[in-house]
């Protein structure tokens, strides 16, 4: 137990670090930073197009109201910018093609750790996660919803899980490039299924709900926190929100192991 | 005669580098896909709680959802990516091969791009086919054949002049060290602002009464404009002529910025 303690502790201490020079790298050149803030601000004006459009004709997305549907957008930003942190798997793909993992296995930890969190992109997420932190804060507000300690555990917890599900979600996929040479196609997949969640998939009819909830799973990391709040989730849902992201990091760990063994350089 | 077979062989090796990454070519075409989802479902909302009949932002329920769906398939062929092309060509020094030679770069690129949009141009007239047959049998959205040639001829307008807007905008890379990222964040405002993503009514009055004096909506919004069919022929007419004279103003305006962008141009290596 106590070297189980001392490894999180050095973990941490790791995510720390690495994200310490992350930073740092960035502001290194603040140039690139900011210009990484506008193409994202310039991406957040269709995501916002959407909003602006739920508020203008005041459409109620089936027992959602505008200001409830503000909530849902809010998670996605926040979500989206959560993606686009994790620079070590959207950079995953390059570095296998061009044999540079070489150097990361010679050092101490878990490769899987040390390349999905060994590089953020704060330039990217910062944009993204200040506005769906803004929107969430302005729809828990207009809601009228209570700041009691259950609510705020109970969304930051689904928050927290869908964290788990995003990085599950873009890391299996980006894993294929172990067996293929180009993943560009899968990669706009992804993104396509992503977007999806702008809306609230009450939006949706009921196949397309039950496909994105238990087939592939991608409603449960923007829906279950606001669901949560409005109080909207059955028990089945609730239990599902919880028990499949963490199936989905143990799978991931399973396929990561295995399509490392594929890993095969001929740096000199 | 010797310019065109240059232009032909340009034309060639952009349509075969098209053809080269099928999979890509498609699983983009699927790309298209979840912003038609969210958004057909985010009007059917809408109009079932405003009234199927009634106009939103200036449609009705047929033509806005003839419009979502034929903007996602337009934005597909009407951007074409040559400014990173453009841009790598600046940066690494590929850009003094061409210039040793005796071909025109802005005339080659031309050809290339066009070539290489011709299979995702060909994808999107079959969708866009397939989507007016199922939009006629379920929502009783009806195009002329007329109106459908002139639509083509819009969108082959669209696309060139899109073309002269990015070669513009590629160019700055003879002055801007990190262009890339500058690129992305452009392509998308423009995206927004030509009528990409939902018609531009959707963004105020005063925003349409700006965007009438710029070329972006004649790239997008205009071409979709003609088959929703809220324009009269001699609206249709206009709106081709000012893409024709945007395209004249925009080709000349790039010759000369690439004359001043070519002086300020270094290239080193061997």
């Amino acid at each position: 137990m106590r070297y189980f303690l001392s490894r999180c502790k050095w973990y941490f201490h790791m995510l720390w670090m690495f994200a310490k020079m992350s930073m740092l790298s960035q502001l290194e050149y603040r140039l690139n930073f900011i210009a990484f803030s506008a193409v994202e601000l310039g991406y957040m004006i269709i995501k916002l197009l959407y909003l602006v459009i739920v508020m203008h004709t005041g459409v109620t997305v089936g027992s959602l109201t505008p200001d409830m549907v503000m909530m849902f957008i809010g998670t996605y930003i926040f979500m989206t910018g959560i993606w686009m942190m994790f620079r070590g798997i959207n950079e995953l793909p390059y570095k296998v093609l061009h044999g540079e993992m070489d150097l990361l296995m010679t050092k101490p930890g878990s490769l899987q750790f040390l390349q999905t969190f060994g590089q953020f992109n704060f330039g990217l997420t910062i944009p993204n996660v200040t506005a769906g932190l803004i929107l969430i804060v302005i729809s828990w507000r207009r809601v009228h919803i209570p700041v009691t300690l259950i609510n705020i555990a109970g969304f930051t917890l689904y928050l927290m899980l869908g964290i788990v599900l995003t990085y599950g979600f873009i890391l299996i996929p980006t894993l294929l490039i172990f067996w293929v040479t180009s993943i560009g196609g899968v990669s706009n997949m992804i993104i396509a299924t992503w977007e999806l969640n702008n809306m609230p998939m009450q939006l949706y009819n009921k196949y397309l709900r039950a496909a994105g909830t238990y087939l592939l799973p991608i409603f449960l990391i923007t829906n279950w926190p606001g669901q949560f709040l409005f109080r909207q989730l059955s028990l089945l849902e609730s239990v599902w929100g919880v028990f499949f992201p963490l199936l989905l990091l143990v799978l991931s760990r399973i396929m990561w192991k295995q399509a490392f063994r594929r890993y095969t350089s001929a740096n000199g | 005669m010797t310019t065109l077979i240059k232009w032909k062989a340009g034309f060639s090796i952009g349509f075969l580098r098209a053809l080269e990454h099928r999979f890509d070519l498609f699983a983009g075409l699927f790309g298209a896909v979840s912003p038609i989802v969210v958004q057909l479902f985010l009007w059917t909302a809408i109009y079932n709680s405003s009234g199927k009949s009634t106009e939103v932002y200036g449609y009705t329920f047929s033509q806005m959802i003839a419009y979502v769906i034929i903007a996602a398939l337009v934005n597909k062929v009407v951007n074409t990516g040559v400014e990173n092309v453009i841009n790598e060509d600046i940066h690494t020094g590929g850009i003094a091969k061409y210039l040793i030679k005796p071909v025109n770069y802005i005339g080659f690129r031309f050809t290339q791009t066009t070539g290489q949009q011709i299979p995702a141009l060909i994808s999107v007239l079959l969708l866009s086919l397939t989507t007016f047959a199922v939009l006629h049998f379920t929502i009783d959205f009806t195009i002329s054949p007329g109106k459908m040639f002139l639509f083509v001829i819009a969108l082959l307008l669209g696309v060139i002049l899109n073309f002269f807007i990015f070669l513009l905008i590629s160019m700055s890379a003879f002055w801007i060290t990190e262009a890339g990222s500058f690129f992305m964040t452009v392509q998308v405002v423009i995206m927004v602002a030509s009528g990409g993503v939902c018609p531009i009514t959707v963004l105020g009055d005063t925003f349409v009464s700006v965007m009438e004096y710029l070329p972006f909506i004649y790239t997008t919004y205009f071409p979709i404009q003609i088959i929703t069919g809220s324009l009269a022929l001699s609206a249709i007419t206009y709106g081709l002529l000012i893409q024709v004279c945007w395209i004249t103003v925009l080709s000349l305006f790039s010759a000369f910025v690439w004359r001043k962008g070519i002086r300020h141009y270094v290239a080193v290596g061997g």
